[in-house]
């Protein structure tokens, strides 16, 4: 370990005075000290969630150290505004930033939020008027996933309008009827900003392309006046406490004692664990657990966030000796330090035993193809058959669809790819687990499914359900990706070997390396049609390559064609009768696992069969 | 791994630190590439005392200290409208306020478009301690040789050249599929350089005229194939943007 360094931070006017190891990111210092308005999300600048303002400039503290900030000014979202009521105490309220933020609905996720109110508020204080295109600049350097960036150029421009003393719509007045708009007299079918009320419109001067709109256009009926709620404008439940950055997050909680967590992911895509010894990391000062496949229960589960029964095979283990892609889990490691888990990592042995791998989807189904699940504990659910290398299998005909074939005049062929893409949310996935005063196992994560991750984990970690309580507090984005019991185990086991609070955060490379993704599929299209364009049989065949585990493999599958088949049923008698055929096999292989993705499946199928509809015509006489 | 960090307040400290062999030790300018160096042991030599972040006019050239911010090369109105636009597609707004003319240069990939318009203007860096004078073509294929030990501190580029930029990418914010830079001085010198494919951008042409530049920006990136864009691709978009820059 290296010799910390004695810095001296000015935060939000107070001096601290930190000691940093040579290294350390201002990011890791500022969150030590309790400043969770900046938050983790890419540890390489890319997005901006960790801003704040060093002598004035937005600097994106994942990528400065502490030590060059020794000696300069840093803000942080904190120094901004304050809850308007706190009881007998008066307070400044919120910054007219917050507040505007939070009237004009600009937060989804609230994660970006403190850094875009960060980099606004330096905007505003070196420009008062800005242009549009000047508070896009402004915000450039802070990415969100979830909403672009409409209303947050919204907000900004009416808190600089409020800022300069101007009047601004009141957020609890509905936007009445234009004049002149007369609904079912054609008018409504024109762009919406050719409808805006006059007052609403952008000026040519101020270069203002978005309307400063709070309100969408809503025309109430008389009687709606006396109703509370309905429609009338309603701010986010959360939203005060998500402009002033406060610790809403999973990450942003700290316990006493609390240790952080580590994997030790597999190089290798395919193997056996021959020999794993963890004895030089277990003696490393500040390593309080280190976990193998030899030390915990040998429970099979699925991590698919679904409800009961799962609609899938039970093929996963917390830790098996078995790893079937780069990136699976070979080890779990608690440590008082970060730093101190990574160099446990480093002296854990493996041997492995290497085996052939299988990355091509297309020849996971030929005989003789290598097993990626072997264990005698695998689940079939439905028609999975880990001896084929199949998770799922879709085989559903309407009509008959043969007969169509053979009343086509031409039948069209195509095939199309679509490949594996990452979730990306900005928060990563990310845990902390606890024993409570009455003994039971706190998880308080980060995911979209609170329930499942209870029901799922209880038999894994040997707990009744009732002992274990799941907090799902503010996710900073999830677009499926969280709908996973992907990283709660690793915590919850290595707090049950401690007894004490384990943190486990990934890093962006883990994201991309040992999360979830897209299904990447091969689509198969074969259509027949009548000379005039009429279908009489449609069909389509996915290859869905689930990587190694069969996490949503049916299901996700499954809407590929339930949805994108539905979409072109032919005219005539074949509309009354169509015929359909969806067959699809989602086949594992040694690729990290893919699973739910906005959409759910739904994006590959329609892919397809638009594209294939769209050429279908040009191909016609 | 940083396992050590100095902020030196004279040139010749920072050199000597640089020297070090116990131990290997890099510039570290803005810092926003430093995460590159996570799995070896590396010390850091903090430049933010350094003072080399002026900017002065010479007329014909500027000449710019190697840790002035990008940002600050948007706020010089000296410099071509056109060479601004590719300092905005370079960094967003907060890595602007800390990434440095030299630590872009230095740590720029081929799709840098700051690095391609520098490379198509002709910049020259000087490098202390010898104040030697090096193209940036020049160094941009022996980056590491040339700095072993040294510091880049000043960043030298024509004023009085007319400087077109164009690119192509996947969305208007993200980094160039393929970039052009085209600079033509007065006397019809004309300089063509690419950018969006490689280890660093590339020089296309540096002729006496502007004849056949599309045709060299084609040459030049006819193996230019990578997972973001085939060789063929590349090469009609390069003609083209070059067309587009010398309409421009």
């Amino acid at each position: 370990m290296h010799m910390p360094m004695k810095t001296n931070l000015t935060i939000n006017g107070k001096n601290y005075i930190y000691e940093a190891e040579p290294g350390e990111s201002l990011l890791n210092a500022l969150r030590r000290l309790g400043f969770y308005g900046v938050k983790h999300g890419c540890e390489t600048g890319e997005c901006g969630s960790c801003a704040a303002k060093l002598d004035g400039k937005m600097v994106n503290t994942c990528v400065c150290l502490v030590a060059q900030a020794d000696g300069h000014r840093i803000d942080t979202i904190e120094s901004l505004g304050e809850h308007p009521d706190q009881g007998w105490k008066s307070t400044v309220g919120l910054h007219p930033l917050q507040a505007a933020f939070v009237e004009s609905g600009a937060i989804q996720c609230g994660y970006c939020t403190p850094a875009m109110i960060l980099a606004a508020s330096e905007l505003l204080s070196r420009q008062p008027d800005p242009t549009e295109d000047q508070v896009r600049d402004a915000l450039s350097g802070v990415l969100c996933r979830c909403t672009g960036y409409l209303k947050p150029v919204q907000a900004v421009l009416r808190a600089a309008a409020v800022m300069r003393g101007e009047d601004v719509e009141s957020i609890g007045t509905s936007i009445p009827i234009p004049l002149g708009w007369i609904p079912g007299e054609g008018e409504q079918d024109k762009p919406e900003s050719d409808v805006l009320p006059g007052d609403l419109q952008p000026s040519a001067s101020s270069k203002v392309i978005t309307p400063m709109r709070v309100m969408p256009r809503i025309q109430l009926a008389p009687q709606t006046e006396s109703w509370h709620h309905v429609g009338k404008p309603e701010i986010k439940v959360d939203a005060i406490k998500l402009v002033q950055g406060k610790p809403a997050f999973a990450a942003d909680f700290e316990k006493r004692g609390m240790l952080v967590a580590k994997v030790l992911h597999s190089p290798v895509a395919h193997a056996r664990i021959k020999r794993i010894d963890a004895s030089q990391a277990r003696k490393l000062e500040g390593v309080a657990a280190v976990l193998t496949w030899q030390d915990i229960p040998r429970v099979v589960y699925s991590t698919a966030g679904q409800s009961d029964p799962i609609p899938g095979p039970l093929d996963s283990f917390s830790l098996d000796h078995k790893v079937r892609f780069v990136g699976d889990r070979v080890a779990f490691v608690a440590a008082e330090t970060e730093a101190i888990a990574l160099k446990a990592l480093e002296l854990i042995e493996v041997e492995y035993e290497l085996i052939p791998e299988l990355f091509d989807p297309g020849s996971a189904l030929q005989p003789g193809a290598v097993l990626i699940h072997d264990e005698p504990e695998y689940v079939n659910f439905a028609e999975s058959d880990p001896t084929r290398n199949l998770a799922a299998e879709i085989k559903i005909d309407i009509g008959d669809v043969d007969k169509g074939f053979a009343e086509a005049d031409r039948i069209f062929e195509g095939d199309y790819e679509v490949p594996k893409v990452q979730q990306a949310h900005i928060e990563p996935h990310v845990v902390l687990t606890y024993w409570d005063e009455d003994d039971r196992l706190v998880i308080r994560t980060s995911t979209q499914v609170p329930f499942h991750v209870r029901r799922q984990l209880a038999p894994v970690l040997r707990l009744p359900i009732k002992r274990i309580r799941v907090i799902k507090p503010r996710i900073g984005g999830g677009f499926g990706g969280k709908q996973e019991v992907l990283i709660e185990d690793v915590a919850a086991h290595l707090t049950i070997a401690t007894g004490r609070p384990v943190l486990f955060e990934y890093t962006r490379e883990e994201e991309f390396i040992a999360a979830r993704s897209r299904h990447p599929m091969r689509i198969h299209m074969k259509t027949g049609v009548k000379q005039d364009g009429t279908i009489t049989a449609n069909a389509m065949y996915a290859l869905s390559d689930t990587g190694a585990y069969g996490c949503h493999a049916l299901t996700v599958t499954g809407n590929t064609g339930h949805k994108g088949m539905a979409l072109y049923v032919g005219d005539g008698s074949y509309r009354i009768a169509p015929n359909i055929r969806f067959y699809a096999d989602i086949v594992y292989t040694n690729h990290p696992p893919a699973g739910a993705y906005r959409g759910y499946g739904v994006p590959q199928g329609y892919w397809a069969v638009e594209r294939h509809m769209e050429k279908l015509p040009e191909n016609l006489d | 791994m940083i396992v050590d960090y100095h902020r030196p307040a004279k040139l010749e400290d920072a050199l000597q630190l640089l020297r070090q062999t116990h131990l290997k030790y890099i510039p570290l300018a803005g810092g926003t590439a430093i995460d590159r160096y996570n799995k070896e042991d590396i010390g850091v030599v903090d430049l933010q005392d350094l003072g080399l972040n002026q900017i002065h006019d010479r007329g014909n050239t500027i000449e710019i200290g190697a840790t002035a911010i990008l940002q600050m090369l948007l706020d010089t109105p000296q410099l071509q409208s056109e060479f601004k636009k590719a300092i905005l597609h370079e960094a967003t707004y907060n890595l602007r306020q800390v990434a440095t003319l030299g630590g872009t240069l230095v740590s720029a990939s081929g799709r840098s478009p700051f690095t391609t318009a520098c490379l198509a203007l002709d910049a020259t860096l000087v490098i202390a301690p010898e104040g030697e004078r090096v193209a940036l073509g020049e160094f941009l294929n022996l980056r590491n040789g040339i700095l072993n030990g040294r510091l880049i501190t000043q960043i030298i580029l024509p004023l009085k050249v007319d400087f077109r930029y164009d690119y192509v990418a996947r969305t208007p914010a993200d980094l160039p599929i393929v970039c052009v830079g085209v600079a033509q001085w007065p006397s019809g010198r004309t300089r063509v350089a690419l950018g969006g494919f490689g280890q660093t951008p590339k020089l296309a042409m540096d002729g006496p005229r502007n004849d056949g530049a599309d045709i060299a920006a084609m040459n030049a990136y006819s193996q230019a194939g990578d997972q973001w864009a085939s060789a063929d691709y590349r090469q009609e978009i390069a003609g083209i943007l070059v067309k587009r820059c010398m309409v421009g």
